[in-house]
C-alpha cells in the first residue's frame, strides 16, 4: 500500500506530512510525496519536510493528483487543508483542489488542517458509525489497516433520532426492554456486523446522543484521539457531507475518509 | 428368506417352492394384514417393540396394515403400542372380526363395533355349556371363558396353564389324548364338529368356530369377517387390487386338530392376494399358502424387506418443504450483516432444546449454540445470577472438495437459499457454490429438534459434484458452543456404540448436558464411515452428478444440578439410531401438523401478516415444553442467549394467553412451573419484610430473584437496575394468569390443587405490601410500573388495580373452594395460616385501596404525580417505536409525561372483562400520543386495544410495527434472541383485537373488527373443555363468522347477551353494526 502526501506549500504542509508519515507507519504503509505546483506558489525545501522526497507535477493539481490516484500506485492520498490550497471555485468552503479530490474520490484520503493534532503512534482512533452496511467502510479499512495491540478503535456511535432505512442497518436500540441485557446484546452485534477486525485489535463502542459533528469533534478531544475514520459518500451536493464538512474545521486531529464504495 | 417345507415334498420341490415365495414376496404390496398372537409375536407378553417399529415405519410409507385377533383392544394395542403419524393406516381388526379401530397418532379410536342381541348371547351361552356338559360327562374337565365380545371359549384344559405355558405343540399333544381317552377319538377336530352341532341346535347355524391347541372358540363372527372388513374398506374401497394383498398367518393348515383358524382369512374377494404362512403347518397348507415358517422372526424380516423396498425408494428422494409460501419462511443469499438475526429466526426448538440455524460450515460470523430450558449455573460467580448453561455444539459440519474446504467465502455463490418450513419445524438449506479451484458443488441440508422426542435432533446433508469426479469428504464435528455462559468444563470421549462422539458441558454450581452425536452414511450413498478422534469422518470418491449424503443424529440429556451420566446420552441416541433419520422426521412433521392443527391462525389478504402470525406461533409453540413443570418460557425464547432464558411477566401476560385458548395442556405446565416456584416467592416477599408471595422480576431455576442489581449502559458504564427491587406487578400478573386460565379451561382440579394458593399467597402480599396513609387510604409506594421510564413512583395504576383484583378473586377463589372442596379448603387456610379476621382485614384493605380513577375523566391517573410532570410536544416522540430515555435523556423522561409502553392501556386491556369500553377509549385516548413504544411490549396490546375500540387502521398499523420488531430490515433486535411477548402481543391483536374474541365471564365475546385487507380469518380455540372452529369472513357492509362447537356446548357473548351454542355448526351475521342474526346449520 503507497499513501502519496500531496504537498503544495512546505511550511504550511509540513504537518500533513507529520500525519502521514504517522499513518503510514502504523498501517504499515509505504510514503511518497508529490509537489503539486501551482504557479503562484514556491517551491518546497526537501528539508523542511523531514527528508521526504518530492516529484514535481506541472498544470493544474486536481488533474494531476487525480491522474495519480487513479493509477495503480497509489492506494491512498493526504492532503493539507492550508489557506494556499483554497484558491479556486468551491461550493464546500475546502477550496478547490480538496473538493474536488474528495468528489471523485477513489482512494482514502487523509485531510489534515493547521492547528490539528498531529499523530504520533495512533494510540486511540475513532470511526464514528452511523449503525448502516454502505456507511461501515470507514470499519473495514480501519480494521484492516490499523487494528493492532495496544491501539484502541472506538467506534462511535451518534444517536440523533434518525433510522437509516438500509436493510442490515442496526442504529441504537428503539426498543429497550431490559437496558441490562439489550445494550450488552447490541454492543455484541454492533461489533460483529461493523468490526472484521483479526484478533490482537482493542474495540470500545461507545454510544452518544446529539448532532454528531459536534459529538464526534468532542469526543475525539475527550478522548485524545489521534484520526478519525469515516465513510465518505463522495458528495458535498444537497446538503451531502455536512457532518464531514463541518469535522474539516472543528475536529482536532486528522480525518482519514474513505469511499463508501471501497474497503 | 427361509422357507418352510411341506411334508410330502422334495428337495427340488422345496427349491422350487422357495422361488416362489421369493418371487411372490418381491413386490410392494399396498396392504398387510397379518394375525397377532404366533404370527407376529410369539405370546402375549413378548416384547413388540420391533413390530411396532416396521409397522409405524411403513404406515408413513403409505402401506395400510390391519392386524387381526380374536383379542381385544386392551391386549393387542397394549403390545404393539404403534402410534402412526396419521391416522387412516394401521387398523386393528380385533375380537375376532367384531370390532374394528383405527390408530393414528394419539391411539386406537373405535371405527365398528358388532353387538350381539340378549338372545345370541343366550345361544352362545347355551352351546358353549351344553359342550362342557359334554365333556364333563365324559370326564374332561373344561371351563367356559365368558367375558370375550361375541364369542365364548371352551378351554379344553384349564389345568395347563402358566405363562408362557408348555409349547403349542406338547399342549396340542397332551389335549388330544387326553381327549382320545375319554371317547373322541378324532380330537380336537372332533370337538369342533360337535360345537358346530351344538351351535345348529341353540339355532346358531352360521357361527364362526375353531379350535387351536387348547380353545374351541364358538362367536358371531371370526377371521373371515375381518377380512371381508379389509377387502371392503382397503382393497375395493381404496382402489386398489387384491394382488397388491399380503396376508400373513401361521395356522391355515388342515390338521389333526380341525381346519387351521387362519383359514378363514381365505376369502374369495381376495383369492388373488398372497397368503402366507409363518407357522409350523404340520399337516401342510391350503394350496393358495405359501409356507415359509420360521415364526415370527421370519414375520418381521418379511416387514423388514417390504419396508427397505420403499426406503431405497424414500432415502434417493431428500426430504424437501412445503410449497405452499405461506408456510415457508425463506431467507435467500447471505447477509453477513444479517447472519445472527437469520441464525435466530431459523432456529429449531422443541421446549427442551432450542438451536440456532447457524451455517453447518460454520464462518467467522457465525454463532452456532444450542440452549437447554430450564438448566442454569451461576454466571459471574453469583449465586444470584443464574445463567443458562449451553450444550454443547452439534452442528458442526464440514465439507471439504478435494481437500478444499467448502464455504461461502470460497470462490463464489451461485445460489444459497434457507426455509424455514413453519408447518413442519424443518430448516433447509440449498446451495451452489463455485469454488475458487472451478468446481461447483450443490449441497442440501434438512435440520430440525424433534417435536415428538424432545432429547432428540438430526440433520440430513447431501453434497453433490456437480461438474467433476473426485473425493468428498464430510467432517462432523461436536465442540464447545459459541455462546458462552457458565460453563465450567467441557469434556469429549468416542462413543462405540453407536459409533460417535459425547461431550458434556457442566455449569459452575448448577446443571450440565451430556451430548451424543453419530454421524453416518445415509442409505445407498458411496460413501463411507471413517472414525478419528474428536470427529467423524464419511468420505467417498464420487462420480459426477453422485450425492454424498450423511445423516447426524444427536441426542441432548441434561440435569439441573449435575451432568447426567453418558450411559442416558448414549441411550437416547441409540434410540435415535435405531428409528432412523427418515422415521425421526416423519413423527417430527407429524407432531408439527397436530400443534398446528390445534393453533393455526390463517388469515386471507395480507401474505406479510399472515407471515408474522405463523412465525410468532411456530416459535411460541416450539419455546413451550407441554410437560416439564421446571421450565417456563424466557423472555428471548430458546434461540439466542440474551436475557438468560429468565421467566419475566412476558410469560404469563403475553405468551400464556395463546396457550390458554389453543393448547391448554402446555399452560397448565407453564402455570405448574409457578406454582413450583411458590417457595422462591415467598422467600422474596420476606426478604423484603413482606407477607405472601412476591414472585421475582426474573426466574430461572429456583424460583428466586435473578435480577442483577446493576448492570452497564451504551458506553459500558454501570447503571443500577431497579426492576427486581421495586417491579412488584408481576406477583399479580402470575395471578390474573392464574385466574384466565380457570375461566377460559373451567380446570377445577387445577384451582383447588395449585390456584387458590396462589391467589391467596399473592393476595396476602398485596395486603402487606399497601400502606395506610393520613388520608384513610391504602398506597403502594416506590414501585416501577410497566412504564420503566418512571422508576420509584407511588401508586402506580396498572399495579395497584391489578393488586386489588388480585385481592378480590383470593377471596372469591377460597370462597369457591369452600364450596368445591370444604375439606381441602380448611386444610389450606390451616396451612397457610390463614384466619378469618386476616380475611376480614384485606376487605378492609381493597375497599380503600388507591386506584388514581378520576370517575369525572375516566382516567387512570399512571401514578400518583403523573399530572403534574412537564409536557413533551407529541413530535418530539417521533419516530416510533423509540428509545426516549436515549434520545431524550433519563433526566427529561423521569419527570415527563412521556410513557414507555402501555401501561395504563395494558391495564385495561388486561381487565377487559372488567374495565368498560367507554373507560378504555378516554384512557387509549390520552396515553397512546404520549406513548414512545420503547419496548417491545407496547405495540402489539396497543392492537389489540385499538381494534377493540374499533380503530382498525391504528390497530393495523400498530400490529405492523409489532410484527416488525423481529422482523424489520433495520432493527436488528433478533441477532441475540426472539420477543416472545411481542409473538404473545401479535396473537392477542389478531384473536383478542382483530377477530374481537374476549373472555367475559365464562364467556366468549364475539365483536370482530378485522383489518382492510383481511378478507377472511380462520382458527380454532379451546374454551371450557369445546373445541370451537371459527371462520371469520369480512363482508361489504358486515361480517360473517361460521362457528363449529365440538365436545360441549359454549357460550358466547353478542351484542351483550350471552346465548349458548350447542356442540354443531352455526352462522352468525352483522350488518351494518346491527344485531347479530344467528343460524344454527
Amino acid at each position: 500500500m503507497t499513501l502519496l502526501v500531496a504537498v503544495a506549500d512546505a511550511a504550511a504542509d509540513r504537518e500533513v506530512v507529520r500525519s502521514a508519515r504517522a499513518l503510514a507507519a502504523a498501517a504499515r504503509w509505504e510514503v511518497r510525496g508529490v509537489h503539486v505546483r501551482e504557479a503562484t506558489l514556491p517551491e518546497p525545501a526537501s528539508a523542511d519536510l523531514e527528508g521526504l522526497e518530492l516529484t514535481a507535477v506541472d498544470g493544474d493539481p486536481v488533474e494531476a493528483l487525480e491522474r495519480l490516484v487513479g493509477g495503480t500506485a497509489v492506494d491512498a492520498v493526504a492532503f493539507g487543508l492550508s489557506c494556499s490550497c483554497q484558491s479556486g471555485p468551491s461550493v464546500s468552503g475546502l477550496g478547490h483542489v480538496a473538493e474536488a479530490l474528495l468528489n471523485n474520490q477513489v482512494a482514502p484520503v487523509l485531510l489534515v488542517r493547521p492547528g490539528m493534532r498531529t499523530p504520533t503512534g495512533l494510540r486511540r482512533l475513532i470511526v464514528p458509525l452511523e449503525g448502516s452496511p454502505s456507511t461501515s467502510a470507514a470499519m473495514r479499512v480501519a480494521d484492516e489497516a490499523l487494528c493492532a495491540r495496544g491501539r484502541e478503535i472506538v467506534m462511535l456511535h451518534v444517536v440523533t433520532g434518525d433510522t437509516p432505512d438500509e436493510t442490515g442497518s442496526l442504529p441504537a436500540p428503539r426498543i429497550m426492554d431490559q437496558e441490562h441485557y439489550e445494550w450488552s446484546a447490541w454492543q455484541e452485534e454492533f461489533t460483529m456486523r461493523f468490526s472484521t477486525c483479526p484478533e490482537g485489535g482493542r474495540h470500545r463502542v461507545a454510544v452518544r446522543v446529539g448532532d454528531p459533528a459536534q459529538v464526534i469533534a468532542g469526543e475525539a478531544d475527550e478522548v485524545e484521539a489521534e484520526l478519525l475514520v469515516l465513510s465518505w459518500s463522495g458528495s458535498f451536493e444537497s446538503g451531502h457531507g455536512a457532518v464531514i464538512k463541518e469535522l474539516l474545521s472543528t475536529a482536532p486531529c486528522p480525518l482519514l475518509l474513505v469511499p463508501s464504495g471501497t474497503g | 428368506m427361509p422357507s418352510g417345507g411341506d411334508k410330502t415334498r422334495t428337495g427340488e420341490d422345496g427349491r422350487a417352492r422357495a422361488r416362489d415365495v421369493e418371487r411372490a414376496l418381491d413386490h410392494e404390496f399396498a396392504v398387510i394384514c397379518f394375525c397377532w398372537d404366533g404370527t407376529a409375536v410369539p405370546h402375549p407378553e413378548s416384547d413388540a417393540s420391533a413390530v411396532r417399529s416396521r409397522v409405524e415405519r411403513l404406515t408413513a410409507l403409505g402401506v395400510d396394515i390391519a392386524v387381526i385377533s380374536s383379542d381385544g383392544v386392551r391386549e393387542v394395542d397394549g403390545q404393539l403400542r404403534a402410534r402412526p403419524g396419521v391416522e387412516g393406516r394401521l387398523f386393528l381388526y380385533l375380537s375376532g372380526g367384531s370390532e374394528t379401530y383405527v390408530v393414528g397418532p394419539s391411539g386406537p379410536r373405535l371405527l365398528e363395533r358388532r353387538q350381539a342381541s340378549s338372545l345370541e348371547q343366550q345361544r352362545l351361552d347355551e352351546t358353549a355349556q351344553a359342550l362342557r356338559e359334554r365333556l364333563t360327562a365324559a370326564g374332561i374337565r373344561a371351563d367356559v371363558v365368558e367375558d370375550r365380545l361375541n364369542r365364548r371359549c371352551v378351554d379344553l384344559a384349564p389345568d395347563l396353564t402358566g405363562s408362557p405355558g408348555p409349547a403349542p405343540s406338547e399342549l396340542r399333544g397332551e389335549v388330544d389324548r387326553r381327549l382320545r381317552r375319554a371317547g373322541f377319538p378324532g380330537g380336537i377336530r372332533e370337538c369342533v364338529e360337535l360345537a358346530r352341532e351344538l351351535a345348529r341346535d341353540a339355532g346358531l347355524p352360521h357361527v364362526a368356530i375353531s379350535g387351536d391347541a387348547r380353545f374351541i372358540d364358538i362367536g358371531l363372527t371370526g377371521k373371515g369377517d375381518a377380512m371381508h372388513s379389509v377387502a371392503r374398506a382397503l382393497v375395493a374401497g381404496r382402489g386398489r387390487r387384491s394382488r397388491d394383498v399380503l396376508v400373513l398367518g401361521d395356522a391355515f393348515g388342515q390338521s389333526s386338530d380341525g381346519q387351521g383358524s387362519d383359514a378363514a382369512m381365505l376369502v374369495p374377494e381376495l383369492r388373488r392376494a398372497v397368503f402366507v404362512s409363518v407357522g409350523t403347518e404340520p399337516d401342510g397348507v391350503p394350496p393358495q399358502v405359501l409356507h415359509v415358517g420360521g415364526g415370527p422372526v421370519t414375520f418381521l424380516d418379511i416387514l423388514h424387506d417390504q419396508l427397505a423396498m420403499r426406503e431405497v425408494v424414500a432415502e434417493r428422494s431428500f426430504p424437501t418443504p412445503t410449497d405452499d409460501p405461506a408456510w415457508r419462511f425463506e431467507v435467500k443469499g447471505f447477509d453477513p450483516f444479517r447472519e445472527r438475526e437469520v441464525e435466530t429466526w431459523l432456529t429449531v426448538a422443541n421446549g427442551e432444546t432450542g438451536t440456532r440455524g447457524a451455517l453447518e460450515e460454520g464462518s467467522a460470523i457465525s454463532t452456532p449454540a444450542t440452549f437447554v430450558a430450564g438448566v442454569f449455573g451461576d454466571g459471574t460467580g453469583d449465586p444470584a445470577f443464574r445463567q443458562p448453561v449451553p450444550a454443547p455444539d452439534w452442528t458442526g459440519l464440514r465439507l471439504l472438495v478435494a481437500g478444499s474446504p467448502l464455504t461461502l467465502s470460497n470462490g463464489h455463490i451461485i445460489d444459497h437459499e434457507r426455509v424455514l418450513d413453519l408447518r413442519h419445524g424443518v430448516v433447509y438449506r440449498t446451495w451452489r457454490q463455485r469454488l475458487r479451484s472451478g468446481r461447483t458443488v450443490r449441497v442440501r441440508t434438512a435440520r430440525f429438534a424433534s417435536l415428538a422426542d424432545r432429547q432428540l435432533m438430526a440433520v440430513r446433508a447431501e453434497a453433490v459434484p456437480e461438474d467433476f469426479s473426485g473425493l468428498l469428504v464430510w467432517q462432523s464435528a461436536i465442540g464447545v458452543t459459541h455462546a458462552g455462559g457458565p460453563t465450567k468444563e467441557t469434556e469429549f470421549e468416542v462413543l462405540e456404540d453407536p459409533p460417535g462422539l459425547v461431550a458434556s458441558t457442566r455449569g459452575r454450581n448448577g446443571g450440565g448436558h451430556v451430548l451424543a452425536v453419530t454421524t453416518n452414511p445415509a442409505p445407498g450413498s458411496p460413501v463411507a464411515r471413517t472414525p478419528q478422534q474428536a470427529r467423524d469422518v464419511i468420505a467417498g470418491r464420487l462420480e459426477q452428478g453422485d450425492p454424498a449424503t450423511i445423516d447426524r443424529l444427536a441426542a441432548i440429556v441434561s440435569a439441573r444440578t449435575r451432568v447426567p451420566s453418558a450411559e442416558v446420552a448414549r441411550r437416547a441416541l441409540e434410540r435415535a439410531r435405531d428409528t432412523g433419520f427418515d422415521e425421526l422426521l416423519r413423527r417430527h412433521r407429524a407432531a408439527w401438523e397436530a400443534a398446528w392443527d390445534a393453533a393455526d391462525l390463517r388469515v386471507d389478504g395480507d401474505v406479510d401478516d399472515q407471515h408474522a402470525l405463523r412465525f410468532a406461533i411456530y416459535h411460541m409453540i416450539s419455546t413451550a415444553h407441554p410437560d416439564k413443570d421446571t421450565v417456563s418460557i424466557g423472555a428471548r425464547g430458546l434461540g439466542g442467549m440474551s436475557y438468560f432464558l429468565h421467566v419475566f411477566w412476558d410469560t404469563e401476560i403475553f405468551v400464556l394467553p395463546f396457550f390458554i385458548y389453543t393448547q391448554p395442556e402446555t399452560a397448565l405446565t407453564m402455570l405448574k412451573y409457578r406454582y413450583r416456584n411458590l417457595p422462591g416467592a415467598r422467600q422474596k416477599a420476606q426478604h423484603m419484610g413482606f407477607r405472601g408471595a412476591l414472585y421475582p422480576w426474573e426466574s430461572a431455576d429456583k424460583g428466586v430473584e435473578t435480577t442483577p442489581p446493576y448492570g452497564y449502559g451504551p458506553s459500558g458504564e454501570q447503571i443500577p437496575i431497579l426492576s427486581g427491587l421495586m417491579e412488584h406487578h408481576i406477583s399479580a400478573d402470575v395471578a390474573w394468569a392464574v385466574w384466565e386460565y380457570w375461566k377460559a379451561t373451567g380446570d377445577d382440579a387445577f384451582m383447588a390443587s395449585m390456584g387458590v394458593e396462589m391467589l391467596l399467597e399473592t393476595a396476602r402480599f398485596w395486603v402487606s405490601r399497601a400502606a395506610l396513609d393520613d388520608d384513610g387510604r391504602y398506597h403502594v409506594r416506590v414501585v416501577v410500573g410497566p412504564d420503566e421510564y418512571h422508576e420509584g413512583v407511588d401508586d402506580n395504576a396498572y399495579t395497584n388495580v391489578l393488586a386489588r383484583w388480585n385481592i378480590k378473586r383470593a377471596f372469591e377463589a377460597v370462597s369457591w373452594l369452600e364450596g368445591f372442596d370444604p375439606d381441602y379448603a380448611e386444610e389450606l387456610k390451616r396451612r397457610l395460616d390463614i384466619t378469618a379476621t386476616e380475611l376480614t382485614d384485606w376487605r378492609d384493605v381493597v375497599d380503600r385501596y388507591v386506584t388514581g380513577f378520576d370517575p369525572e375523566t375516566l382516567l387512570y391517573e399512571q401514578f400518583a404525580g403523573f399530572y403534574g410532570l412537564a409536557d413533551v410536544p407529541f413530535e418530539k416522540l417521533r419516530p416510533r417505536p423509540m428509545a426516549a430515555d436515549l434520545l431524550l435523556g433519563r433526566d427529561i423522561t423521569l419527570v415527563s409525561k412521556v410513557v414507555k409502553q402501555a401501561d395504563v392501556v395494558m391495564l385495561c386491556h388486561v381487565l377487559a372483562d372488567e374495565i368498560d369500553e367507554e373507560v378504555t377509549r378516554a384512557n387509549y385516548d390520552y396515553y397512546e400520543p404520549i406513548t414512545s413504544h420503547g419496548s417491545s411490549l407496547s405495540p402489539g396490546i396497543h392492537a389489540a386495544v385499538a381494534a377493540r375500540l374499533h380503530d382498525v387502521d391504528e390497530a393495523t398499523a400498530y400490529f405492523k410495527m409489532a410484527a416488525a420488531i423481529d422482523l424489520g430490515d433495520n432493527m436488528g433486535n433478533a441477532a441475540a434472541g426472539l420477543h416472545m411477548a411481542t409473538m404473545g402481543g401479535l396473537w392477542q391483536a389478531a384473536v383478542m383485537g382483530f377477530c374481537g374474541i374476549m373472555r367475559r365471564g365464562e364467556a366468549l365475546r364475539l365483536d370482530p373488527q378485522l383489518p382492510e385487507a383481511w378478507q377472511r380469518v380462520r382458527l380454532p380455540l379451546r374454551f371450557r373443555g369445546s373445541r370451537l372452529h371459527l371462520d371469520i369472513r369480512s363482508r361489504k357492509k358486515g361480517v360473517d363468522v361460521g362457528i363449529t362447537v365440538e365436545r360441549v356446548p359454549v357460550t358466547l357473548q353478542l351484542d351483550g347477551v350471552d346465548r349458548e351454542f350447542s356442540p354443531g355448526r352455526h352462522r352468525l351475521r352483522r350488518r351494518n353494526g346491527e344485531a347479530w342474526q344467528v343460524e344454527t346449520l
